[in-house]
């Protein structure tokens, strides 16, 4: 128990921290991201520079402040999409059923067909190149997900007699599904959610990696790594420092999907 | 022989067929009086439920009518149905499954009262604007203390969770509660006090059930008169001291043959 709540203030303080670095990153920033000084390209780390400078001079940790607006913003941006979008659908298919259900279901089957990164990037091509679009190729192949989770929550809590006695007691659709089934929707789709950002982080990463997210100079951890990677041998910190904040950013919030799955757990709380 | 008095559920030819062709309810017609417990008897699979689960107007019925307090239940389009509604209510076998585990007893208890704001019970008309006070009512009439107000469902026993389910079927003072197998989950022990309540409760609040049960003892000891069902269908109905006599249908006395031994 213990280390269960030395988990949990460890998990809230890490998010604390990166919510206050994603709020304030432009006033935190020493310098202006986008700023090439070529006289101070490849520096290392310093006092002036945190974490240095990369191949055109620009402040490193500046980059890491506002990049992380860029990528963390943008997934919860998709997140946030994704989960308008997929849990009503799922909702409606598996409370109404029957003929609505099974052609909604065809839908979301024909989306989950094609493989996350294959989707992305077929759509970010035809799209080209953006953040705008990348959101959009990622939500597109995010969101059956969560209508798929809504769904079969909606169908296993349908069942059950208080769902009859709900109606019994002439309540309209609508009411029932926001008081009946949001609370077992929440605490499956929060869960489901945060260990998905972590995967969310890591896809916008590696497509902005290979050219297809945030567009250069807007600094992105992932277009960071992309930069980098010919001065590996030179100034290998240039990598490590993007490469690790991705790491760092998907654990806290892995720890914090297994910190919900718990929490949402009423068996474990008292009344 | 028939009790005299004011008919509260009249159904007439009711058939309901499942979509495989099974005939769930065949040709049923049965009438409650105001302040009667009607027990209706029968297997597993003779179509109790069915019928329960049709007087709720949880199911779309084929053939026939349903009159609660002389409105039909099934000309009724959704708007009509909302003051039928306030008249009936439901208490089920499984007193987990008839609670949303996610919300607190007292959620759940108020569940009635919450949305069908115009009913006034008469004995919480005095406390109709103060929710917790009627809620600890309420449950001070089913024997229940009020700390359990703001506990999870899982917290409770299976008998004190049928407590809370009886509460919230009689908060709106309905004119008919139907019991499907109120006492089928629970021990023995916690079955004859489940039992007693709900009789208690009738005599005090003139409510009329129709209890449903394959526990023919159960049955005997609550209602005035006892209609036995096979295949969906009745085959025999008497009023409850004659459930003993020598003219009864052969099978209400196989049914009464297993209860003896």
């Amino acid at each position: 128990m213990i280390h269960r709540s030395r988990a949990r203030i460890a998990v809230i303080v890490t998010l604390a921290i990166l919510a206050f670095i994603l709020i304030l990153a432009p006033y935190i920033a020493p310098f202006d991201p986008t700023q090439v000084k070529m006289e101070e390209r490849l520096k290392p780390i310093s006092m002036e520079h945190l974490l240095g400078t990369d191949h055109l001079g620009r402040d490193v940790f500046s980059r890491i402040l506002t990049g992380a607006q860029t990528t963390v913003g943008a997934s919860f941006l998709i997140l946030f999409i994704s989960l308008l979008v997929g849990v009503p659908f799922g909702l409606l298919s598996g409370y109404l059923g029957g003929k609505i259900d099974r052609i909604f279901m065809r839908i979301v089957d024909a989306f989950m067909t094609f493989p996350d990164y294959i989707v992305a990037i077929i759509l970010s091509g035809f799209l080209g190149p953006g953040m705008f679009n990348l959101v959009l190729a990622i939500v597109m192949v995010k969101w059956v997900g969560y209508a798929r989770l809504a769904r079969s929550v909606v169908l296993t809590e349908k069942q059950k007699d208080y769902i009859s006695m709900a109606k019994i007691n002439g309540m309209s659709s609508l009411n029932i599904l926001r008081r009946h089934m949001i609370p077992h929707v929440t605490g499956n789709v929060m869960v489901l959610a945060t260990l998905d950002i972590g995967k969310i982080i890591l896809m916008i990463a590696s497509l902005s990696y290979i050219g297809l997210g945030a567009q250069p100079p807007a600094p992105e951890w992932g277009a960071m790594l992309n930069e980098a990677k010919g001065f590996f041998y030179n100034a290998p910190q240039l990598m490590l420092i993007p490469g690790l904040s991705i790491m760092m950013v998907v654990l806290i919030f892995n720890l914090l999907g297994d910190y919900l799955r718990d929490h949402f757990d009423v068996k474990n709380q008292k009344g | 022989m028939r009790v005299v008095g004011q008919e509260i559920l009249t159904v007439k030819n009711l058939s309901k067929e499942y979509v495989c062709g099974h005939k769930a309810v065949d040709q049923v017609s049965l009438t409650v009086n105001k302040g009667e417990c009607l027990g209706i008897v029968g297997e597993s699979g003779s179509g109790k439920s069915t019928l329960a689960r049709c007087l709720l107007a949880l199911e779309k019925i084929d053939e026939g009518e349903i009159l609660l307090k002389e409105k039909s239940l099934y000309n009724a389009n959704k708007k009509s149905l909302h003051p039928v509604r306030s008249e009936i209510q439901a208490v089920f076998q499984n007193p987990s499954a008839s609670l949303n585990p996610k919300l607190k007893i007292i959620d759940s208890l108020m569940e009635p009262l919450d949305f069908q704001r115009k009913i006034q019970p008469s004995f919480l008309m005095d406390i109709r604007n103060q929710r917790t006070k009627m809620a600890e009512r309420l449950f001070e009439m089913v024997g229940l203390p009020s700390k359990y107000l703001s506990y999870y469902p899982h917290e409770l026993s299976g008998g004190q969770k049928q407590r809370v389910i009886i509460a919230r079927a009689i908060s709106i003072e309905p004119a008919l509660i139907i019991l499907d197998e109120p006492t089928a989950s629970l021990d023995v022990s916690i079955q004859a006090k489940i039992l007693n309540l709900l009789k208690d409760l009738q005599e005090d609040l003139g409510i009329s059930y129709l209890f449903i049960s394959h526990d023919l003892a159960a049955v005997n000891f609550m209602s005035q008169r006892i209609i036995v069902m096979k295949q969906g269908q009745i085959v025999d109905q008497c009023s409850k001291h004659d459930l003993f006599s020598d003219r009864r249908h052969p099978y209400t006395k196989d049914l009464l043959h297993v209860f003896e031994a």
